[in-house]
């Protein structure tokens, strides 16, 4: 991916067209290791996708990359901007999604969408390009519900609603498809390719492989807080002599000894 | 082990986890708990030397204490079971095992509640043996151990009134509910037509005279059988307690209520759109509404206690209604902080910074508390003297920003008992700690504007810790 021309006909500096960079970031939760020496970088205008086992390490990281939890090792760069030392700055340039959106449970889905706004100092356009994407994601008739009343994937649709219609230049979902149905999955996919369109980057934590292998440009994939493989897709298939993607997450993790002897796991006892 | 003890027993974890935690975390909590302990215990032995003046040399002084005493425990019983998890708290897959609801019930509130209420309860000894001693009753100990067993009632028959209102929240039964809690007053509402002193139905079940003697200056020491006066409360116990079983255990309706709400638009200001959520969340939350509607009836009770009371004790006693009051009003924007707690993901990954938010949270449930200690407090204004305004608005200011720090310390959770007991705990602390303070320095230096020193020293303790305390799972 060459450097892209500025107006001026200059080059945009390196730093700025990376979406992300994550420079050997490690994190323990008390003595437990969660993230181990993680490095990658996200160029602006792609899809990135964070892929791993349970525990992996792919939560934490995304919440180490939004301020939400403090690294003490490691560095995170936002468009360039050291998230330790502007942090102001450096969450100005993302929006997230969480896996499990908490709290606000006794605003309706209208208020919350303002608050957002307004916690994030979002544009004057925000409240417009939020509206379009309630219909897109067929929430409309839950604009006036409270959040506490819809179900886990209704809200989950709300809080994606809410991240993306920031248009900042970095988009972070963790669990990207969690509790949504297959409509919503779809529409999911479009609206992230028309948001890279615009330049934006986006790093998806997900658990769904084959919804990566369709979606994503770029694969990070995760065991025990390290990053054992990553490149496209189809880079990794070569890598691993893979026919897909899951194939070959399991050669690259080393999970496929989990197949091993599991048609005998429930087998009655001799 | 039967379900119901298996239920106790994830509590009783849940509580020895925590304790483990904040030990190894700080290990001074535990010298400071040590000291707490003995504090509470050391001040109850005094309160109790205090009140037996109070109850020998003014008339109906025995019946004033015993009254603000079981008043108290209603308060207690009310906001505990208001706070109580029950079975609904649980993770839902355990919510799925075929259980019962007696047991469902047993396990999970009535038996880690009534522990919680002997631990409280044991300063409640301790007050009763001071007094009684001093007032030189007979077997001060088992009248004692009587008082603290009547505490304990009236804990159950508020945690009754309060089950009533959560299984049926409509606005007929909470209606309905108000005279039950106002039948509390009858017998003071009674007094004056017959001149009897009020409370003397109750202060009856004890051993000192007063009650029947409402005009001597010292009364004479009557002491009815300890035995019959047991009975007595273990018959009004019983029933307490069927009822509190029935009312927690009858299946209730679902709660009513139309899915769709009107919007409300929310301002773009940090500061006021945090105040928007919180206000429409206290609104919205039956929770919080039920709280601050209890604070209300409690005033009225108290209001009545305190006016029918005679003379001097009257004066006496509202200023602490009104302080005890504020301890409970304080309750619902404490609650709130389950709601910051649990939002802490978009906190902290929003631009302004975590001392912006905190600052913010500050100012907000500070000002939340304030009106709403205010509009409760209010009532007791009209039956108190003039000179104890001051004292009163102090101590309403003061209390104002303590929810909004002991909320981000530890965050409220509407399902875990024993945090809400600590936080309760910790928020009188905090407040009665204040105010000892601010007297300690009265008196060592003679300083006349020690409370306003230590308001200044509140304001400032509390918006440092907002602004800086580490955020914590609800």
């Amino acid at each position: 991916m060459g450097a892209m021309p500025l107006e001026d006909g200059s080059q945009e500096p390196e730093a700025a067209r990376l979406a992300l960079r994550v420079d050997h970031l490690s994190f323990h939760y008390g003595t437990a290791l969660a993230v181990d020496d993680l490095s990658l970088t996200v160029p602006a205008g792609t899809i990135a996708g964070l892929i791993g086992p349970n525990g992996s390490g792919k939560t934490t990281t995304l919440r180490l990359i939004t301020g939400i939890l403090e690294g003490k090792h490691g560095s995170i760069d936002i468009q360039g901007i050291r998230l330790r030392d502007d942090p102001v700055e450096a969450k100005r340039r993302f929006a997230f999604a969480p896996d499990a959106p908490s709290g606000f449970d006794h605003l309706t889905v209208q208020e919350y969408l303002d608050l957002y706004a307004a916690l994030q100092s979002a544009d004057p356009e925000y409240g417009a390009r939020a509206s379009n994407l309630l219909g897109v994601m067929d929430l409309q008739p839950h604009a006036n519900r409270l959040l506490g009343k819809l179900s886990h994937g209704t809200r989950r649709k709300v809080s994606i609603v809410a991240a993306i219609a920031l248009v900042r230049p970095l988009l972070l979902l963790d669990e990207a498809t969690s509790a949504l149905d297959p409509e919503s999955v779809v529409v999911l996919e479009s609206l992230l390719r028309n948001a890279v369109r615009y330049g934006c980057g986006a790093v998806i934590a997900t658990q769904d492989i084959y919804f990566a292998e369709r979606t994503c440009d770029l694969i990070f994939m995760l065991a025990h807080g390290r990053l054992k493989a990553s490149g496209s897709p189809d880079e990794l298939r070569r890598t691993f002599d893979a026919s897909d993607l899951r194939d070959a997450f399991m050669k690259a993790t080393g999970l496929t000894h989990v197949l091993e002897g599991i048609d005998d796991v429930l087998a009655p006892p001799d | 082990m039967t379900s119901w003890l298996l239920l106790t027993d994830v509590e009783r974890r849940r509580v020895s986890r925590v304790a483990v935690r904040l030990a190894r975390a700080n290990p001074l909590l535990v010298p400071a708990a040590v000291a707490v302990v003995v504090g509470v215990m050391w001040l109850a032995i005094k309160a109790g030397a205090g009140a037996a003046i109070l109850a020998v040399f003014l008339p109906s002084g025995l019946s004033a204490v015993l009254a603000m005493i079981l008043l108290g425990g209603v308060l207690v019983g009310l906001g505990l079971a208001a706070a109580a998890p029950r079975f609904e708290g649980l993770d839902p897959q355990i919510r799925t095992v075929p259980i019962a609801p007696l047991p469902a019930y047993l396990g999970t509130t009535a038996l880690p509640l009534t522990i919680a209420w002997l631990i409280f309860a044991i300063p409640v000894f301790d007050f009763g043996t001071s007094l009684f001693r001093t007032i030189q009753v007979p077997a001060p100990d088992a009248w004692a151990g009587l008082l603290m067993l009547t505490q304990l009632i009236a804990c159950v028959t508020g945690a009754a009134i309060m089950e009533i209102l959560r299984a049926r929240p409509s606005r007929r039964a909470l209606l309905g509910a108000i005279p039950l809690l106002l039948a509390l007053g009858l017998p003071a509402v009674a007094a004056p037509l017959t001149s009897a002193p009020a409370w003397s139905w109750l202060a009856a079940l004890l051993p000192h005279g007063l009650g029947k003697s409402s005009h001597a200056a010292v009364a004479p020491i009557v002491v009815p059988s300890i035995a019959t006066s047991l009975l007595g409360v273990l018959a009004v116990g019983a029933l307490a307690a069927a009822a509190w079983t029935a009312t927690a255990t009858l299946p209730g309706r679902a709660p009513a209520g139309s899915e769709h709400v009107r919007s409300r638009r929310i301002p773009r200001r940090l500061t006021l759109a945090m105040g928007t959520w919180l206000i429409l969340t206290a609104v919205r939350d039956s929770r919080v509404r039920v709280v601050f509607l209890l604070s209300l009836v409690s005033g009225a009770g108290m209001i009545t206690a305190t006016a029918l009371l005679a003379g001097r004790s009257a004066a006496a006693l509202a200023p602490l209604a009104a302080i005890l009051l504020v301890q409970f009003a304080a309750g619902a924007p404490l609650a709130l902080s389950s709601d910051l707690a649990q939002g802490r993901w978009l906190w902290r990954s929003i631009p302004p910074t975590g001392r912006r938010v905190g600052l913010s949270w500050w100012i907000v449930i500070g000002t939340i508390t304030a009106a709403i200690s205010l509009v409760v407090v209010a009532p007791v204004f009209a039956v108190m003297p003039l000179d104890a305004y001051p004292f009163v608005l102090g101590a309403l200011v003061m209390a104002a920003p303590i929810p909004a720090a002991v909320g981000r310390l530890l965050p409220f959770r509407h399902d875990a008992l024993t945090r809400q007991l600590g936080l309760l705990a910790l928020q009188l602390v905090f407040f009665l700690g204040a105010l000892g303070i601010a007297e300690l320095i009265a008196q060592r230096f003679a300083l006349q504007a020690a409370p306003l020193v230590v308001l200044v020293g509140v304001l400032a303790l509390t918006a440092a810790i907002c602004s800086r305390a580490p955020w914590r799972e609800a």
